[in-house]
């Protein structure tokens, strides 16, 4: 049994805006194992980055984090210093970001922006470093990494910029590594190739992931659970093959259905209904009652826990009580 | 089933703008000779990965871009070089929807003024009938009445490409070119787009050209696909054929990529090695040689043409 790497209990999170108090996540709890990967899955605005984010602790500065603790290894992440945060940022978990460009410094080679990150956290000469980096590249499938360490990052394409992000990331060998949209700016070949990438590298150097994602597709055969997020809270916790097998939210039944298959063809798609709440003026009941299909009476009044229906297959909704 | 639109070996070349290569007059070679039919009330799906000039085929066919070369035919007539008042004509019956409902619609009209406006160009309404007009296509679509004197930032994505699409269809077009038309938009939004589409398509007997990088959208809403790389034609098919035995080695690989929902069986995957070459400097034979787990001699060497076994056209010297 191997030991639990990351703990997050009952975390809420609100930005503080001019139109008021909006609560982006609202009582997250999840757990992760050392070596597993987790998929977070869920729409824009459903809390999946800001939860990563405040992992990183990265949040933006008008958002809080109000309630909650994040336990690494033990370690409660929110009463650390900023100094001792730093050491665990990018050291013992590192992050991906969806748009390879943008996460990026376009004037500095990738060589020495990988560099850098290894000469922060490991104690390496320049030679060393750069021996280093070289055998990074290799390790993410860039081929001629001795040359390659010269390029901008505007020589090379959106996939080999999420490889060299890659190698960033896994630098400083961490134990957690969050991907958040890694492959959603690709292409379907390129998704493919880096997805692959992401999962030799962990069973070889048995990292734990946290993949962030709107596409299902992307989840279903990369990762051991999924919490399905739905307007900042997590609606439904299970294994892969218990979610996609048995879902149990009326929300993760929708999402499902509302993929076309093939035997769909020709059919009408099963639709959700309306569009996600806004989160500053939020509903005294469960927050998916507007759109839910399968509502009651009850759910308009009780917000519903997650509780578990069965051995790790967790759900919040008034239906399964 | 009466052929709606036709494009014969449309070639076309961008000059490369950046650094040296400007002073060399590199091209860009966006399209290589494309040619195909749409029928009338077809769906024709048109996949690939991005620069393979999916869209630049896209503006071409809706003349928002002149050719390098080739023709393009509508209803039988030569459009290709057409202008003035009969252009404006053709731009009736071609429509476009573009992906981000966000640039495409301007940010200081009201939903109904900019839902109007095709009726006042084109001549066809006052503009008090125009708004009435507009009310009544917004319907359609599931925007409101109230709604309409709103502004574009006043609306969810999902509804502003429902404006969009609104805008699309009040000349009553024939054809409407979807660009990635849900590409921008989440998962559960994304089905009730398509299933506005489709409900559309029938109650006024559009023709669909839909483009989108999504295999598994494109097989819902298709009849049959075209599958471009590097600015040709590998196959063309029917979606139900396509999905069950691609003949193209490249159609095999976009297919065993999608990200399967079934998480019992592993898919078998084709891992395309490397990257797309650069538009600049196509690779010599079949372009998709150099990606190719089947590739041989002969492919290096010689240009497959575009062969037909059925209804399918492929463009491969091995097919599968």
């Amino acid at each position: 049994m191997s030991e639990i790497l990351l703990k997050i209990n009952n975390l809420h999170i609100s930005f503080f805006t001019e139109a008021g108090e909006v609560k982006a996540a609202r009582g997250v709890n999840f757990s992760l194992k050392q070596g597993k990967t987790l998929g977070i899955v869920g729409e824009s605005g459903s809390g999946k980055t800001v939860t990563a984010l405040s992992i990183m602790q990265l949040l933006p500065n008008r958002a809080k984090i109000t309630v909650g603790s994040i336990l690494y290894k033990g370690k409660d992440l929110l009463k650390l210093s900023e100094g001792q945060m730093r050491a665990i940022r990018g050291k013992e978990i590192s992050m991906i970001f969806q748009e390879p460009m943008t996460a990026l410094n376009p004037v500095l080679t990738i060589g020495e922006q990988i560099r850098e990150a290894i000469e922060l956290h490991c104690n390496l000469n320049k030679n060393e470093a750069t021996a280093e980096v070289v055998k990074l590249l290799t390790d993410v499938g860039i081929s001629e990494p001795h040359k390659r360490i010269k390029d901008y990052p505007h020589q090379l394409s959106g996939g080999m910029r999420q490889r060299v992000l890659i190698a960033m990331a896994l630098s400083s060998s961490p134990s957690l590594l969050i991907a958040d949209e890694p492959t959603t700016a690709l292409d379907v070949t390129v998704q493919a190739q880096i997805l692959e990438l992401i999962g030799a590298l962990q069973s070889k150097k048995n990292i734990a992931i946290i993949l962030i994602t709107h596409d299902l597709g992307v989840v279903a055969e990369h990762v051991d659970s999924i919490a399905v997020m739905y307007a900042g809270v997590i609606v439904e916790y299970a294994s892969t093959q218990n979610l996609f097998g048995a879902p149990l939210h009326p929300y993760t039944k929708a999402l499902l259905n509302s993929i076309p298959k093939i035997e769909d063809k020709g059919a009408k798609l099963n639709t959700l209904k309306g569009s996600v709440p806004p989160l500053t003026e939020l509903p005294k009941g469960c927050i998916f009652y507007e759109r839910c299909a399968e509502k009651n009476s009850n759910c308009k009044d009780i917000i519903p826990q997650l509780i578990e229906i069965k051995e790790g297959h967790w759900v919040a909704c008034c239906v399964y009580k | 089933m009466s052929e709606l639109l036709k494009v014969q070996n449309i070639v076309k070349y961008f000059p490369a703008k950046t650094g040296f290569l400007e002073s060399c007059g590199a091209l860009i070679h966006a399209l290589n000779g494309i040619s195909f039919a749409i029928g009338q009330g077809e769906t024709l799906g048109l996949v690939g990965e991005s620069g393979c000039g999916k869209s630049t085929l896209a503006k071409i066919i809706a003349r928002l871009i002149s050719p390098t070369s080739g023709k393009i035919f509508f209803e039988g007539e030569d459009i290709t070089s057409v202008n003035g008042i009969k252009l404006k004509k053709i731009r009736r019956n071609i429509q476009f929807i573009f992906q981000d409902p966000q640039a495409s619609l301007n940010p200081r009209m009201t939903v109904k003024s900019a839902v109007s406006e095709p009726f006042v160009v084109h001549g066809l309404f006052g503009k008090r009938k125009a708004y009435l007009e507009a009310e009544r296509i917004l319907d359609l679509v599931g925007i409101s009445k109230e709604a309409a004197n709103r502004y574009p930032h006043e609306f969810s994505t999902g509804q502003r490409q429902r404006i969009a699409i609104a805008r699309a269809l009040t000349l009553t077009p024939k054809l409407i070119i979807a660009d990635e038309p849900i590409a921008s938009l989440d998962v559960s939004i994304q089905a009730q787009i398509l299933n506005l589409l489709k409900e559309l398509k029938e109650k006024f007997n559009l023709t669909y050209l839909f483009i989108s990088h999504d295999l598994r959208i494109i097989e819902y809403i298709s009849d049959r696909v075209i599958v471009m790389y590097l600015g040709k034609i590998m196959e063309i098919a029917k979606s139900s054929d396509l999905y069950k035995h691609p003949v193209h080695p490249y159609s095999e690989a976009l297919l065993s990529a999608i990200p399967a929902l079934n998480f019992t069986t592993k898919k078998k995957r084709i891992i395309l090695k490397g990257e797309i070459p650069p538009t600049t400097k196509l690779p010599s034979g079949c372009v998709f040689h150099t990606r190719c787990i089947y590739a041989k001699q002969k492919c290096i060497d010689e240009i497959p043409g575009l062969i037909q076994r059925g209804s399918c056209f492929f463009a491969c010297h091995y097919p599968l």
